[in-house]
């Protein structure tokens, strides 16, 4: 017989499994990186610098806990994904929580339960992280360290605190598990709507504003580097946390001033649901900052660094930049897959829709629409941000100022283009979810 | 072609099977211009099918639909689409509002579709809404509204365009006895005022009386026409 844990595992599906075990090995490999930076700061910094030829900003004990911070904002995105990923198919496991519940589960079980569903893989997936690591401190480490800077320190080995962080992802994996399934055990459906999101948050962005302008002045070098970080974390949570009001802002506005039915769809639909898209419209945003860091830095580096030197400098920030990027089209999907399930949802309105003359394009246009509405300004405002606050760090050069609006255009461009082609990906399942056989009264 | 010149919708030996399921095996029907049509038949025996394919919504195997004089099946998804979205209305059991929308925004939403400026199609959409009782609830969104409410906003939205024919799956289905006749009177009212034809599917007899011709399907042909019979109203 099969152990009971990964019975439950496979009832809810091989694909949700694989990319619980996918999301959190990426997001275990990505925080031992970040760890196996911070233990640089053990040892004499230059030396492990020159020793392992680490790209710049990382070797640098001044700009390392930034580099750290960037790698740690890069697992939103993932962790993003995860949640997607363990909401997939709620329908379904409902129905199988139901059925369980008659057959006598309480509700203590069927939460042990999802969170065994999710939390399994999730244990696997951080344990996974570590030969991850070790693939990823072999390429962008050891490797790379010969052609330009090594991404990855290549002078941290495993350690006792490698598996602090191991705990940590699997925790985060339980805990996820143990949520949806409170969520999926609760006997009424989320039916009645969260009222709208407040821009409390925004208080946080104003502390970590307040934050970085008092610290300017300071002076001692253990100041110059908690009041930068303490700012960016402030400002970070707070956007984040503002993003879902963002977003049900943005809807209301859009809808209200719509003349085309797309948009007004559009509009009234992130206003009904502001979360998701909001916390996704978060993550682009974090990825945008990075970007936009990366734009005023490889423009002071065009600028200032003899062209012999430059690949140490820029090959590593082309990397970072395609990871970067590559985390923008993972959030444009999981908009996109969020929108056809509300889509699904709805199926037999939206195909009673298009039955009486909406064409099914204009759903895929609200749903552009939808994801670009919120998207779009977080990643020009992230890299606005993050090209100016490096840029105040380092000295506003015109070099700095011309990477800083490259990485604008970048930005913007990837995001709607990872819009335009993932709603073309998706677009089978949303006419499958709008074709007439749903409009039957069965 | 045997039609008669002044039906504006004929369907002629339309077959349509779902893998091994036949539904409609020859089914024909004229509709007038102006005249109410009720379908009835037992349970399955492919009434919503029929009504689906005379709407344009699905196409069948084998047969003719035409619209004044027009091969459905002649025309491409788009301007079947745009016939359906300027000619025909679709009234279904439930559940067919944009559940994200106010009452006035599903009504308009046709309208806007057609390149109305939003503020004629709101106008317009505010005018039927008052017309059938319900402009109280122009900025409530349907899953706050009774299913009779529902109903009206979703005949408004039928009849907003000013189509030629209405096309009716149960409309009263889900409704109990009294707001199901009221919302019965409405459509077949309303239809009458803009001299659009309806064609109405019903297992419901009362619901049949109403119409001025009844068309019974069994095993996916007509089985018999005729007559309203006593109910006919004046
Ligand atoms: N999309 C579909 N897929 C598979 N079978 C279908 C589909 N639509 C209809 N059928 C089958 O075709 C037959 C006719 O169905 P239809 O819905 O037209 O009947 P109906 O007369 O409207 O019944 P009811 O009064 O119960 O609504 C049934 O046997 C049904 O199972
Ligand atoms: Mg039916």
């Amino acid at each position: 017989m099969r152990p009971l844990p990964l019975t439950i595992v496979l009832a809810a599906g091989r694909g949700r499994a694989a990319l619980v075990v996918a999301t959190t090995a990426v997001t275990s490999a990505l925080l031992l990186v970040a760890a196996s930076m911070a233990r640089l700061g053990r040892d004499d910094a230059w030396s492990s610098y020159e020793q392992e030829h680490l790209f710049a900003p990382i070797g640098d004990a001044g700009t390392r806990p930034g580099a750290i911070l960037a790698v740690v904002l890069l697992t939103v995105p993932v962790l993003l994904l995860l949640d997607q990923a363990v909401r997939l198919g709620s329908t379904g496991r409902h129905r199988r929580y139901t059925a369980l519940s008659v057959a006598g589960a309480t509700r203590r079980d069927l939460r042990r339960w999802a969170a065994i569903e999710v939390g399994a893989p999730a244990v696997a997936g951080a344990l996974l992280g570590v030969p991850l690591w070790l693939l990823l401190r072999e390429l962008l480490g050891f490797r790379l360290a010969m052609h330009a800077g090594a991404l990855v320190p290549t002078s941290v080995g495993p350690g006792p605190w490698t598996w602090a962080i191991l705990a940590a992802v699997a925790a985060y994996g339980v805990l996820v598990g143990r949520r949806s399934g409170s969520r999926a055990t609760a006997l009424t459906g989320r039916g009645g709507e969260a009222g709208a999101p407040r821009p409390w948050p925004a208080l946080a962005v104003l502390a970590g504003a307040l934050v970085a302008i008092s610290g300017r002045g300071g002076s001692s070098s253990a100041d110059s580097l908690a009041t930068p970080i303490a700012a960016v974390l402030l400002v970070t949570l707070g956007t984040v946390g503002l993003a879902p009001w963002a977003a049900h802002a943005a809807g209301v506005r859009a809808a209200r001033r719509a003349r085309r039915a797309a948009t007004l769809i559009a509009g009234r639909r992130l206003q009904a649901d502001p979360r998701p898209a909001g916390r996704a419209a978060a993550a682009v945003g974090a990825v945008g900052l990075t970007v936009g860091v990366l734009g005023v830095f490889v423009g002071d580096v065009l600028a200032t660094t003899d062209p012999y030197d430059r690949d140490d400098y820029l090959v590593p920030a082309a990397i970072v930049a395609v990871c970067a990027l590559l985390a923008v089209v993972m959030i444009a999907l999981s908009i996109a897959v969020h929108s056809v399930e509300t889509t699904a949802q709805h199926r037999r309105e939206m195909a009673a829709l298009v039955a009486t003359g909406v064409s099914s394009s204009v759903l895929t246009g609200a749903q552009r629409t939808e994801c670009l509405l919120t998207s779009l300004p977080l990643a020009l405002a992230g890299s606005a941000a993050g090209s100016l606050g490096y840029g105040w760090l380092v000295g506003l050069s015109p070099a700095a100022y011309a990477g800083g609006a490259a990485a604008l255009l970048l930005t913007a461009s990837v995001v709607a283009g990872s819009v335009l082609v993932t709603t073309a990906l998706v677009r089978p399942w949303l006419v499958a979810a709008v074709d007439p056989g749903n409009l039957r009264t069965a | 072609m045997t039609d008669t010149p002044q039906s504006i919708l004929t369907a002629h030996g339309v077959h349509k099977s779902f893998g091994r399921t036949v539904a409609l095996r020859g089914a024909a029907l004229e509709v007038q211009p102006g005249e109410c049509v009720a379908i009835t038949g037992p349970s399955g025996s492919g009434k919503s099918t029929l009504l689906h394919c005379l709407a344009g919504v699905l196409m069948p195997d084998s047969g003719v639909v035409t619209f004044r004089g027009t091969r459905l099946d002649a025309l491409g998804v788009d301007e079947r689409t745009r016939l359906r979205r300027s000619s025909f209305g679709l009234v279904l059991q439930f559940g067919q509002l944009v559940p994200e929308l106010s009452a006035l925004e599903n009504v308009a939403l046709p309208l806007m579709l057609e390149g109305r400026r939003r503020p004629d199609a709101a106008a317009a959409a505010t005018q039927w809404l008052e017309r059938l009782e319900v402009a109280q609830l122009a900025h409530t969104r349907p899953t706050a509204m009774s299913g009779g409410e529902a109903q009206r906003v979703a005949i408004a939205r039928a009849l907003v365009t000013s189509p030629d024919i209405v096309f009716a799956d149960e409309p009263t289905g889900a409704l109990d006895t009294v707001t199901g006749e009221l919302a019965l009177d409405v459509l077949v009212k309303a239809t009458r005022e803009t001299e659009a034809a309806l064609v109405l599917v019903t297992h419901d007899n009362r619901v049949a009386a109403a119409a001025e011709r009844e068309v019974v399907l069994r095993d996916g042909a007509i089985e018999a026409a005729g007559d309203g019979g006593p109910g006919e109203p004046t």
